[in-house]
């Protein structure tokens, strides 16, 4: 029988495993590592006014529902604190200070214990993994113990969903940027107008708006400032 | 826990991400040669780290400083070095560049920036 | 390219001469190791009857590249004078492992002036990997199915990026700041060059 991590491994490589069949085989992962539930959360950062987020979970129904209709997530403080820092945290009464509602609702719906990390990848794609149960406190010998496990977790979901769900959900480009239309998609980021980048080039105006052009297609884009912060978000300019 | 003749000392990922490694010694490049005019000039460097068990099991690799949203960021850069060669729950072992690919993802996993640069400002501190 | 290999008792006596005057320039002068030297030759204990030493020489017929092998059933540089290096690991004495020392390779015959690092010197240009897949093959001829050798992390970096199997027997003893390994390199199966 093969171990829940040689699953994950394979969850990268199979690339006909859809985002259900991941998350399947980090619950069975969150199981191993001593957890019931199992959630995660990704987020793409386009578009800017409403960046998206997916979230699969096998929490109790009625808790899912009340976590949306709640529009929780916005306060979620493990939300913010992954946001914030890509360092994992345990829930205590502490960190939900400020969000009683929440913390009391989530333990009376069987969500007592729990450990959350969150990742980011250089395309902008953000997630977060919580590992959560309804009793047995987290002690320090069990993170000593498990922690690089479900750090290892953390990093192999977000491979595997972000490869699978997020050039969809960013309408990341078929064809890659050329050399040419990263620079000057950088220039323009950087304020220059196509007359000074033209020179910066040497190349003629038309060459620049020629290459513009092609990189505003190519990312789906209506004009030069939108294209030129969704590559620079999706971290095409790095 | 054994070595075996070939020198590998062969464990599962579930062991291995078991293992606790302890930091042994960090450090940074010497510049090997005069870059050209322009280049931007990375950081770069090596840290060692060791696990307490019998055999020892060492794992090494090359990090890099990456400036990231204001701040720093120490990355991991290439492929790890180490004594380690995983074999699956069938016990038959990884080929030669998935071990290595598949125990870069254990190194990312452990928590290793901050004692690397500990040990590295530690010992450059003039 | 010309690789020649033998043993003191095999090899021409002013071909042992120029091994040893090169080792001198290369180890002694250039990287200023603190070795046993007369007149100019670099030899030591373990410069024995049974040594084998491979060479290359470029087309003047200049040594530019030197490997030197030693069987491990006899003394030999890791056994002898640094089996800290393995740890609590056993020794190998076997006819299959077969230890490399004393490699190098420099074109002192070269008009380029970069400056070379100490693990530059040994492992980094197509002569020091050629030279290296000669060594690989004449241990394996002489019956080994792996090498040993201590090195520096620069010279197991250099390995792995030219595309050998190599890897430490393990954890590093750190001297004077720098880690220093006993480091297998499997003779089997032959990997490729890495071109970058």
């Amino acid at each position: 029988m093969r171990g829940w991590q040689e699953d994950m491994l394979t969850a990268l490589e199979d690339q006909f495993l859809d985002e259900q069949g991941i998350f399947s085989r980090m619950e069975r992962a969150a199981v191993a590592v001593g957890f019931e539930y199992c959630a995660y959360g990704l987020r793409v950062p386009i578009p800017v006014t409403k960046p998206q987020i997916v979230m699969l979970n096998n929490y109790p129904d009625a808790w899912r529902r009340r976590y949306q209709e709640a529009g929780y997530v916005q306060r979620d403080p493990t939300v913010l604190h992954g946001r914030r820092s890509q360092a994992p945290i345990v829930w205590s009464d502490e960190l939900f200070a400020g969000a009683e509602d929440l913390w009391t609702e989530a333990r009376a719906h069987g969500l007592r214990v729990g450990w959350a990390q969150s990742s980011l990848d250089g395309h902008g794609v953000g997630g977060m993994l919580t590992l959560a149960r309804s009793h047995d406190d987290i002690l320090p010998g069990e993170l000593v113990a498990n922690e690089v496990k479900m750090r290892w977790l953390v990093n192999m979901a977000h491979l595997a969903l972000s490869r699978r769900m997020a050039p969809k959900l960013t309408g990341r480009p078929d064809s890659p940027l050329t050399p040419r239309e990263v620079e000057i998609l950088q220039w323009t980021a950087d304020g220059k107008t196509a007359g000074e980048i033209s020179d910066i080039l040497h190349v003629s105006e038309h060459t620049v708006a020629f290459h513009m052009g092609n990189a505003m297609r190519k990312l789906d884009s209506n004009n030069k400032t939108a294209a030129v912060v969704k590559a620079a978000v999706l971290g095409l300019l790095n | 826990m054994v070595t075996s003749p070939d020198g590998f000392v062969r464990l599962t990922l579930d062991d291995v991400l078991s293992v606790p490694f302890k930091h042994l010694v960090s450090g940074i490049d010497e510049e090997p040669a005069p870059l050209p005019c322009g280049t931007y000039t990375t950081i770069s460097g090596y840290t060692e780290w060791v696990s307490d068990t019998q055999p020892k099991i060492t794992v090494g690799w090359d990090w890099i400083i990456a400036p990231a949203d204001g701040g720093s960021h120490w990355r991991r850069i290439g492929l790890p070095r180490s004594n380690l060669l995983l074999v699956d729950t069938a016990q038959n072992d990884y080929a030669w560049e998935r071990n290595l690919v598949v125990l870069a993802t254990v190194v990312d996993a452990i928590p290793w920036q901050e004692q690397a640069k500990t040990a590295v400002v530690e010992r450059y501190a003039a | 390219m010309q690789y020649i290999s033998g043993t003191s008792t095999s090899l021409a006596a002013e071909v042992l001469v120029g091994l040893a005057r090169f080792r001198h320039r290369v180890f002694v002068e250039m990287l200023g190791w603190e070795l046993q030297t007369r007149d100019g030759l670099e030899l030591d204990q373990f410069d024995r009857a049974d040594t084998v030493y491979v060479a290359a020489r470029n087309e003047h017929g200049a040594v530019v590249g030197i490997a030197r092998l030693l069987p491990t059933i006899r003394p030999y540089l890791l056994r002898d004078v640094f089996p800290q290096l393995l740890h609590e690991q056993p020794l190998p004495c076997t006819a299959a492992v077969w230890e490399l020392s004393r490699f190098a390779a420099v074109d002192f015959d070269s008009t380029r002036t970069t400056p070379v690092s100490q693990a530059t010197a040994q492992v980094s240009s197509p002569v020091a990997v050629g030279l290296l897949r000669e060594a690989m093959r004449v241990a394996a001829e002489l019956g080994a199915q792996r090498l040993i050798t201590v090195s520096p992390l620069g010279v197991e970096r250099l390995l792995r990026k030219a595309g050998f199997r190599a890897h430490r027997a393990g954890p590093p003893i750190v001297v004077e700041g720098h880690p220093v390994f006993a480091c297998w390199i499997d003779l089997e199966p032959q990997a490729g060059v890495v071109t970058h």
